[in-house]
């Protein structure tokens, strides 16, 4: 169903450049994988995800003091299993949020992550979820996962696919701990839900 | 409305008229003004609607495009449905691609296939445009909106209107109230004007005034009004004491010319002379070739026999009119002179006097002509030179006749100057016609100087004397009357002179013609006796003698005759004037002795003394008819004109023929007038009335007429008196003019029979007859004439 939604779209005009240079990607990937439909529609659905990613630094404002220096890029970190191979690398190369570039990061253990503004958490790390958030308590980094139940345990966006869209959970009380400045935008097409007492 | 028709209007309509198109053309431009400016607004207005409705969209529908969520940018828009007039929106996402469109049945078609530019147009009353969907800078997608902008404006113009209407009514109701009272303002005080100008008209009263206003250009006006009718007020009684003084003039002046107009007229209608005015025509070289009549009177008709010439030309009337007429009429139109002239018009037949003057200003060329018709006159006048020319000749022919004839002939006038002589007479008296001619007789034959007793001149004189009061011829005895030779000495000559009156019609002495012959040569040879020869000539010149000596004792017996008469007539008045005092005594002394003795004397004593004075009276009667008859032979016979109709009535009335005893019928003619002597004339005619009367005084109806009838033959008047009276044997008609000759005894009729001897005696002294007809019984008729000239004695 979800490969069929660009084919039902398909009598658009043609795409833009960065669209094609997806399909490109795909393409590749299509050629390059031996895979099912369901890798195929997890690719799908995890390049969605880092467009995702990409917009929510949109949507969300750092304090200054999230930059070492003016200049400096605004990290998007992935702990955990990297589901996106190098569809985020792809996603967000040559973009930038303002005067910040741009830059993915990637995490085994939480203890490595250093400067870093957006953090998707992987379902890998559902075992010690409470220590990874325990650790980033604080920091005024922006957590996402798409792992079921994160959000009550206090990630503070999770994306839900149902129907074959995907769609945002949002803990507001966990994104208001952290100080961060979530655009009301962002808050419209998305479900909002607090943590378990 | 018209221009035209707005002047009319009351002045009042007209300010207010002003006004309110005033207030409605500025009421309309700020309409349209304000109208454009809100539709220029409203369509900014709706831009900056449409750009604000689109950026709230586009920054509301960031998060849709960016997670992609179909659903929330269908709610998003969907909000879209409180604006009535957005038609059409639309999504695209960052790639173009159309992500959501609202109306939710809007079909793919009715959207733009792809995204535009950036910003706002209109497109068929539709406002169209695209926005950028952004977030930080960064395009997402594009928002595309279709706004139906003619709807509303529609709705807005359509909703304005009543209310511009209402507002401009409401507007246009107080401009009206307003303007009411304003325009009085102005209106007022002029309309008063009008109104006073209008009173003045009317009325001609020019003593009203205006009442001013106020001190504005209104008051100033009327100030000026009232002023300028002091002006009028002034000059008008100025003008009408001037028109009044002058009408009176004029009327006067009117009435005069009238009057003299309507003489002028009644003398042209009336005078008896033609009158005319013509005007004069004129060829190119300024003759005079025609004229035509302006104006006629009633008489020129009968002087030119022209009938309705008034207005026609003379040539057109008389085609051959003289050249001289049209000469004479052009001359005086010219130069003005007046001309009187008699001339001939052949065509008419006609001579005319004429007297022509210019008539009216000379540049009209206008002549009147009055003249008159002398063709009668003309001829009469030819006539009579003709008639003088025949007899001058005749003159001349009798002259010579007279001057060649064997007679010796001497013509003289009453004053005995010698007129002429025949030239035998000439020859014998050895003068000159031409010496005598026109001189006294006695100048050209005078005494002989030399014989003392000469008595021809005088013999001569008296002769001629004779025949100057008789008027009859008188022969005188042989004269000796010598003649002057032209040497001055005198020639012994005898001569037998008859002087003989040449009467005029009239009766009167106008030429004694003296007759002689020359008897010299007799005398001698008489007084020498030489008888010797005998034969025929012996024997005439002894008659001849015989005759001159007979005629020498007539005249002496004549001359002893007159002297007889005169003693006689000298005597019978004295006898009668002494006759008549015896008789009067007689008359006067029986009178009183009848008085004295009226008781003593019996009937018969008083028929006595009543038979006295009758034959007393009867006797002075005739003593008096006598002492008349008498006077009748010596009296000068003096004539003049008489109207007898007057003298008979005169007679009838006053000499008491009325009182006869019996009534008398008369039948009395009309008599002509005659000329006689007026106091024997009524004698004439009281004699034979009175007989007349007399006479028929016995009948039982008295009848007398009086009449006369003219007898051509002897060119006489007769008059005759007829009576049914007594009458008379005609036997004894000649005894009737005698003189004591009566037919009836003074028993049987009164009277002295001397009546009709008078009678006679005065006619035949007027060169009349008498005559009378008559029988026994039957009445009588007593004529007389008079001659038509009576001679004059």
């Amino acid at each position: 169903m979800a490969l069929l939604n660009p084919i039902a779209t398909a009598a658009c005009p043609p795409p833009p450049m960065r669209r094609s240079r997806r399909l490109a990607v795909l393409a590749l990937l299509l050629a390059g994988a031996t895979a099912a439909w369901a890798q195929t529609a997890a690719f799908r659905e995890y390049q969605l995800k880092a467009v995702f990613l990409f917009n929510f630094a949109q949507f969300v404002e750092w304090p200054s003091s999230a930059y070492p220096e003016p200049g400096a890029p605004l990290v998007i970190g992935v702990l955990g299993e990297d589901p996106f191979g190098t569809t985020l690398d792809d996603t967000v190369r040559d973009e930038m949020i303002g005067p910040h570039p741009l830059v993915v990061q990637r995490y085994r253990r939480a203890e490595e992550i250093g400067h870093c503004h957006i953090l998707f958490i992987s379902q890998s790390e559902t075992g010690r979820l409470e220590q990874v958030l325990a650790r980033l308590r604080g920091r005024q980094i922006l957590t996402v996962s798409d792992a079921p139940g994160y959000a009550v345990r206090g990630v503070m966006i999770r994306f839900i696919t149902e129907r074959g869209r995907i769609r945002l959970r949002i803990n507001l009380d966990a994104a208001k701990a952290t100080g961060l400045v979530i655009s009301s935008k962002l808050l419209r097409p998305a479900e909002i839900i607090t943590s378990e007492k | 409305m018209t221009v035209p028709s707005l002047q009319h209007l009351p002045i009042q309509r007209k300010l207010m008229l002003i006004m309110l198109v005033i207030t409605l053309v500025v009421m309309g431009l700020m309409r349209g003004a304000f109208f454009a400016y809100e539709y220029t607004i409203s369509r900014q207005a709706l831009v900056r609607q449409l750009t604000t409705l689109g950026e709230i969209l586009a920054a509301n529908s960031t998060a849709a495009l960016a997670f992609e969520n179909k659903d929330d940018a269908q709610e998003i828009l969907s909000a879209l449905k409180a604006e009535r007039y957005l038609v059409a929106a639309a999504l695209y996402d960052g790639d173009g691609r159309l992500f959501s469109s609202y109306p939710a049945t809007l079909p793919a078609a009715a959207c733009p296939p792809g995204p535009g530019p950036d910003g706002y147009r209109f497109v068929d009353s539709h406002l169209v445009g695209f926005q950028s969907v952004l977030q930080r800078d960064r395009k997402l997608g594009t928002l595309y909106l279709k706004f139906d902008s003619g709807t509303p404006m529609r709705e807005f113009i359509w909703g304005s209107v009543p209310i511009a209407i209402g507002v401009m009514a409401l507007v246009l109701l107080v401009a009206y109230l307003v303007s009411r009272r304003l325009q009085r303002q102005i209106s007022q005080p002029i309309l008063a004007l009008a109104g006073t100008a209008r009173t003045i008209t009317e009325h001609r009263d020019y003593s009203v005034r205006a009442v001013k206003p106020g001190n504005d250009e209104l008051g100033q006006l009327t100030e000026s009004f009232n002023q300028m009718l002091d002006e009028i007020q002034k000059l008008n009684a100025d003008l009408e004491k001037r028109v009044a003084e002058r009408t009176a003039q004029l009327e006067t002046a009117n009435a005069e010319l009238q009057r003299s107009r309507t003489d002028l007229r009644s003398l042209f209608e009336s005078i008896d002379e033609g009158y005319c005015i013509i005007e004069m025509l004129f060829d190119k070289d300024n003759r005079p070739v025609d004229y035509r009549f302006l104006s006629i009177n009633p008489a020129f008709e009968k002087h030119t026999g022209l009938s309705g010439a008034q207005g026609r030309r003379m040539r057109e009337l008389a085609p051959e009119h003289e050249a001289h007429w049209f000469e004479t009429y052009g001359r005086i139109a010219l130069t003005g002179e007046p001309a009187r002239f008699q001339n001939h018009a052949e065509q008419l037949h006609r001579w005319f006097d004429v007297y022509a003057f210019r008539y009216g200003n000379p540049e009209n060329r206008q002549v009147a002509i009055l003249f008159t018709d002398i063709t009668g006159r003309r001829q009469a006048e030819e006539k009579i030179r003709e008639l003088n020319q025949r007899l001058s000749t005749q003159n001349r022919q009798l002259g010579a006749i007279f001057e060649s004839l064997p007679g010796l002939c001497l013509v003289l006038t009453p004053d005995l100057v010698i007129v002429t002589a025949t030239d035998a007479y000439l020859k014998a008296t050895m003068t000159e016609r031409e010496n005598i001619r026109n001189r006294n007789l006695f100048e050209v034959f005078p005494d002989n100087p030399n014989d003392p007793a000469a008595d021809g001149p005088r013999n001569l004189r008296a002769s001629l004397d004779r025949v100057r009061q008789t008027a009859a011829p008188d022969t005188m005895a042989i004269q000796k009357y010598d003649v002057r030779r032209p040497d001055g000495s005198f020639e012994e000559r005898f001569w037998s002179p008859i002087n003989s009156p040449v009467l005029g019609a009239d009766g009167r002495l106008e030429y004694i013609v003296h007759r002689v012959e020359d008897v010299t040569e007799f005398v001698h040879r008489k007084n020498a006796g030489t008888e010797s020869e005998m034969g025929l000539r012996t024997r005439l010149e002894r008659m001849e003698a015989e005759v001159f000596r007979s005629a020498q004792q007539i005249q002496a017996a004549n001359r002893q005759l007159e002297v007889a008469n005169k003693e006689l007539e000298a005597f019978s008045y004295s006898v009668s004037h002494d006759l008549r005092a015896p008789l009067r005594h007689i008359d006067g002394f029986a009178g009183l002795l009848r008085k004295s003795t009226a008781t003593v004397l019996d009937d018969q004593g008083r028929r006595y003394l009543d038979t006295i004075s009758g034959a007393a009276r009867q006797m002075g009667r005739l003593i008096d008819d006598l002492l008349s008859f008498s006077r009748m032979g010596r009296a000068q016979v003096q004539p003049v004109e008489i109207d007898q109709d007057a003298l008979v009535a005169a007679i009838i009335h006053e000499g008491g023929l009325m009182k006869a005893p019996r009534p008398v019928e008369w039948i009395i003619a009309p008599l002509p007038r005659v000329r006689a002597d007026p106091a024997m004339l009524r004698q004439v005619w009281f004699n034979l009335l009175d007989n007349a009367v007399k006479y028929s005084g016995k009948s039982p109806a008295p009848r007398i007429e009086v009449g006369h009838q003219h007898d051509a033959a002897t060119c006489e008047q007769v008059f005759f008196v007829r009576d049914n009276g007594a009458g008379f044997d005609m036997r004894y008609v000649d005894k009737l003019f005698g003189v004591f000759q009566r037919l009836h005894g003074p028993a049987e009729f009164e009277g002295t029979g001397i009546g009709l001897a008078n009678v006679r005696r005065i006619v035949t002294r007027h060169g009349g007859r008498t005559w009378a007809e008559g029988r026994v019984g039957a009445g009588a008729t007593f004529f007389f004439s008079l001659p038509d000239q009576p001679v004059q004695t």
